[in-house]
């Protein structure tokens, strides 16, 4: 009787986990400069599936060629609202939410068959003598996107008067600790 | 010990209206956001979406392969994959599972009828999506990704409102305590239910339709929907049988005092259809 508890127990709590219907790999460059933190260069790359329909949506040849027009649809019909979504990044300084409203330098291209998204996110955060813990996590709170770190996608852009420790994301947290100071 | 029982089966049952399925965050419409933290740093959460990201493409290169001509090899992973993936793909929020709790706990019912419903929202489900599949990739072809997602959310809006209304339905027949209805009991209850909460259209069945259009191999990806339904088909069925299981368990621990049973069925069928209402608003008050 008890194992058809726990049998319970467990397949009840499995409606907890969601079915994304869109896979993002990310991967991100940290730039730092004299200042402090300056921001962070992503780049997403999408699904099979998903890369298919938007070029199919959004570009003339559908040939997985992205024009500097095809460019501009695509970020006006599938990827400015995503604003309201915070582009799936949460920062943290000293424990403290900031949600991204902004970005730029917005640009789409297709590597093979896969769809991808480069953009720049402004983040300042000025350095201090005393240290300034940072995180960055990277999640769709909707739960319709799986966002990933790709292998080997972080970068550091550091900069000389800065100490910048950072601890890798793992498997399960997928969040970026950086600890500046000067 | 039977307390504990109780309590864990029913929290874990409220819990669930916190999980709902998310609206597409490209759909271009603000969207709601939910405590996830826990999904986040769920491992097993991600490893269940990784899977499904393989089968994904597993999927897409099959279809592609398909386009040169037919293969029994290929044809047998396609079936395979297909059903593996509703399988783990109907395990998310949505697809009607709370209903199908809700439904299970609200009224005596056999594992039979678990496979019944979980057979008619699968069915539903992809049957939509094939549907609007066809007309999207052959006869609107000019309608873009929102246009598709508008299309999708007006037919969630229907599905809740029906929803909500069936769920009103079982509420007033709990609070009259009108056990013995006849008008939508049996068959009819279930086919109802299952056709409103199987109508929102599954993206990925729909997405397997129009690329199987635009790569001129249909055939195929209609089988691989249709064997994607078989698997999500499981999964609600299983839902729906441990909830049969988990309310017989619950009506055993009270049987000894049978008015403290009855009133504790009462109470159970108004939380339930309290329950099945508030998945039907929020499946229209989630989309506007």
């Amino acid at each position: 009787m008890r194992k058809f508890v726990i049998i319970c127990f467990i397949l009840f709590s499995m409606q907890l986990f969601s079915h994304p219907h869109i896979w993002i790999e990310y991967a991100a460059e940290v730039v730092f400069s004299e200042e402090g933190l300056e921001g962070l260069e992503i780049e997403w790359t999408f699904d099979e599936m998903f890369s298919w329909q938007i070029v199919m949506d959004y570009t003339e040849d559908q040939d997985f060629e992205i024009s500097e027009e095809e460019n501009k649809i695509i970020e006006k019909e599938a990827f400015a609202y995503l604003a309201d979504s915070g582009y799936f990044v949460d920062f943290y300084v000293n424990g403290k939410k900031f949600e991204v409203k902004k970005v730029k330098n917005f640009h789409a291209e297709c590597k093979g068959e896969l769809l991808i998204y480069h953009f720049y996110i402004p983040w300042k955060v000025p350095v201090k003598k005393e240290t300034t813990y940072l995180k960055i996590c990277f999640f769709d709170e909707t739960i319709f996107c799986e966002v990933v770190p790709k292998k080997n996608g972080l970068k550091i852009k550091k900069a000389e008067n800065i100490s910048a420790e950072y601890s890798m994301p793992d498997r399960i947290t997928y969040q970026l600790n950086f600890w500046m100071n000067k | 010990m039977k307390i504990i029982r109780i309590v864990l089966i029913v929290f874990f049952l409220l819990s669930c209206i916190f999980i709902f399925a998310r609206e597409n965050p490209f759909s271009g419409e603000k969207v709601s956001k939910t405590q996830s933290s826990l999904l986040q740093k769920s491992s097993l959460w991600h490893t269940i979406a990784g899977w499904q990201k393989e089968m994904n493409s597993k999927l897409n290169r099959i279809l592609k392969d398909m386009k040169h001509g037919f293969k029994l090899k290929y044809f047998l992973i396609l079936i395979s994959v297909s059903l593996l993936f509703g399988v783990l793909h109907a395990i998310g929020p949505g697809h009607g599972k709370m209903i199908v709790g809700a439904y299970f706990l609200k009224e005596k019912s056999s594992s039979i009828n678990a496979l019944k419903l979980g057979s008619i929202i699968a069915v539903t489900h992809s049957g939509l999506a094939i549907l609007l599949g066809i007309i999207f990739g052959i006869i609107v072809k000019s309608m873009k990704m929102h246009g598709r997602i508008d299309v999708q959310n007006i037919i969630g809006m229907i599905s809740g409102a029906f929803i909500t209304l069936l769920g009103t339905y079982y509420l007033w027949q709990k609070i009259k305590d009108k056990e013995h209805y006849h008008y939508l009991r049996g068959k009819k209850n279930e086919i109802l239910l299952g056709i409103f909460s199987g109508m929102v259209p599954c993206p990925v069945s729909m997405t397997i339709i129009l690329f199987s259009i635009y790569l001129d191999v249909f055939f195929f990806g209609f089988i691989s929907v249709l064997f994607f339904s078989v698997g999500m088909a499981f999964t609600i069925s299983l839902l729906g049988f441990i909830t049969i299981k988990s309310r017989h368990l619950i009506s055993r621990i009270s049987i000894k005092n049978k008015q403290k049973a009855q009133v504790m069925q009462k109470i159970f069928g108004i939380v339930t259809s309290l329950l099945i209402i508030i998945i039907g608003l929020n499946l229209i008050f989630n989309r506007l």
